[in-house]
């Protein structure tokens, strides 16, 4: 659905986007992360047509963005950081502007039944009539995104829709994103993390202008870090134990701590790929220790984050 | 190109803009008809029409500062560049509205020369000619303030911009002759606006006179249209 090729773009000397490959097949739900200026509202501009690359390459079903572009953009509905909405429209008629421009041939009550369609989706009916520059942050987030399913474009991209938003607002647009979701090709960008993890399932991490990671949210820890991590809980010190887990052949590392409570807490870090729970479980059973609780270390993509952007920008 | 006309022609007249441009235009047209025509007892609308092109030159960045400018400080652009228009559709459907508010002024001051001919002073081509100098002239001028709005997100730089590039055209040929080169200004003579003008308000309807107005207004739409993609990239 979305091919992006060798992407790069400069700003004259600086360049805010180097060499970024990925595709984005249908229905998926893709979260781009990284901090500010990271390249991430950029690449957006870029697939949209808002912005041409200065190398590489964009393919949006089909459609190559720099020969193609106006058959790429029917595709696409964007919804930059700033929404944009003119302030002395109503919200009908900022709607009936949007299906103007996407060439929606509907006449007289057919136009309007349609926006009320949409407004009725986005709860949006008891404001239809009143000039957007009167609306509040959150009902004009709202028109932009009901701007946004005008003729229904297959792909929708949203620059950091949630910013400026309260909690109940923010919740509110999850809920409209889960159902967007199950219609439309969705690219969210944000450098909230658990805003991307509560809604995407594959997230571009992006940094100094390098697409640095690309995957699933769990399998991405383990990718960037090289490493997954088994807590174990143990009755007794285990001397033995330490040992013969240190000698399994897919164990990385084994670290012990008492936990003041009278037990022992091990990380043993193993490589990637591999579950080494049975193996633990038949290992430690027939030594002289009690095995008290074994769990995987939960994904925490909030420090692997910090973590892989401190180190982009060191290098 | 006909969603972005209509909507450039609601916000005119949503905003005060297209209000105070006509209010602006019909008091300059109305009290120089009256001062060199009715109270001098004057026949000859050019007269009236050689003092009026030159103020009515400066109101058009009126109409056109905003056009572009404020799209990108408003980030609406973004709409307009992602929606699947075509860019000249967009500048097209943007200089015709600022044509038609211009039009509407133009077509109210049609009352004057109805009310010479009713005095008994007819001059149908001269009255033509007037009128169509004036109406190529100012097409080619919205134009230039388009293209100067293309190129800044600031209104009153745009503004300034219109009125520098205008009257550079305008006096083109008085600065070819401050140069003092034959060549200059034998080349400024004959893409001259004013000249033509000139000429066209005499009732000489020269095809070449016209058509340079008609270029002039072309080349600074494709500017435009240029202008805004290059933002693209």
């Amino acid at each position: 659905m979305i091919k992006a090729t060798h992407l790069s773009k400069r700003y004259g000397a600086k360049t805010a986007l180097y060499d970024v490959n990925f595709s984005i097949g249908k229905g998926e739900v893709v979260g781009f992360l990284g901090p500010n200026g990271a390249g991430k509202s950029t690449t957006m501009n870029l697939l949209c047509g808002y912005l041409e690359p200065t190398w590489g390459r964009v393919e949006i079903a089909g459609a190559d963005m720099a020969l193609q572009p106006l058959e790429g953009r029917r595709h696409i509905g964007y919804l930059p950081e700033i929404p944009p909405l003119y302030m002395d429209m109503t919200v009908g008629e900022q709607l009936s502007f949007a299906c103007d421009l996407r060439g929606l041939a509907h006449k007289g009550g057919v136009r309007r039944d349609y926006i009320d369609a949409l407004c009725r989706r986005t709860e949006l009916l008891d404001v239809r009539d009143r000039l957007i520059r009167n609306l509040s942050k959150g009902y004009r987030q709202r028109v932009a995104v009901t701007q946004l399913l005008v003729g229904s474009p297959e792909i929708l991209i949203l620059d950091e829709p949630t910013v400026g938003l309260d909690p109940r607002q923010i919740r509110e647009f999850r809920d409209l994103l889960a159902q967007l979701a199950q219609e439309h090709t969705i690219i969210l960008s944000s450098h909230i993390l658990s805003e991307i993890r509560s809604s995407c399932q594959r997230i571009l991490i992006f940094s100094e202008g390098a697409l640095i990671a690309d995957g699933q949210p769990e399998g991405l820890q383990e990718e960037l870090s090289g490493r997954r991590v088994l807590l174990l809980e143990l009755a007794e010190e285990g001397e033995t134990a330490f040992r013969a887990l240190e000698a399994l052949p897919e164990v990385l590392s084994v670290e012990r701590e008492e936990t003041g409570q009278g037990s022992w807490s091990y990380r043993v870090a193993h490589r990637p790929g591999t579950d080494i729970r049975g193996l633990v479980y038949e290992t430690l059973k027939p030594l002289p220790c009690t095995l008290l609780a074994l769990r995987p270390q939960e994904v925490s993509l909030e420090s692997l984050y910090l973590e892989i952007t401190r180190r982009n920008e060191e290098i | 190109m006909r969603a972005v006309y209509r909507k450039e022609m609601r916000q005119y007249f949503r905003s005060p803009v297209g209000y105070v441009f006509l209010a602006i235009f019909l008091f300059i047209n109305a009290f120089y008809f009256l001062l060199q025509n009715l109270l001098t007892r004057s026949g000859d609308i050019t007269d009236y029409f050689q003092v009026v092109v030159t103020l009515e030159m400066f109101l058009i960045p009126m109409l056109t500062m905003r056009s572009f400018a404020e799209e990108r400080k408003q980030r609406t652009d973004v709409l307009l560049l992602t929606m699947p228009v075509d860019c000249r559709a967009v500048v097209l459907g943007k200089f015709l509205a600022a044509e038609s508010v211009f039009l509407m002024g133009l077509g109210a001051t049609l009352a004057f020369p109805v009310i010479l001919a009713l005095c008994g002073s007819a001059q149908p081509l001269i009255t033509l000619g007037n009128y169509l100098g004036i109406l190529l002239l100012m097409s080619a001028f919205i134009a230039v303030g388009m293209f100067a709005s293309a190129l800044s997100e600031n209104q009153i730089v745009a503004a300034v911009l219109s009125y520098v590039m205008i009257f550079l055209l305008w006096y083109s040929y008085g600065l070819g002759a401050a140069i003092r080169s034959e060549a200059l200004l034998s080349l400024l003579n004959r893409v001259s606006v004013m000249r033509t003008y000139h000429e066209l308000v005499m009732g000489v309807l020269d095809p070449a006179g016209i058509l340079l107005y008609v270029v002039i207004a072309f080349i600074f739409l494709v500017f435009t249209t240029c202008a805004i993609q290059k933002k693209r990239g």
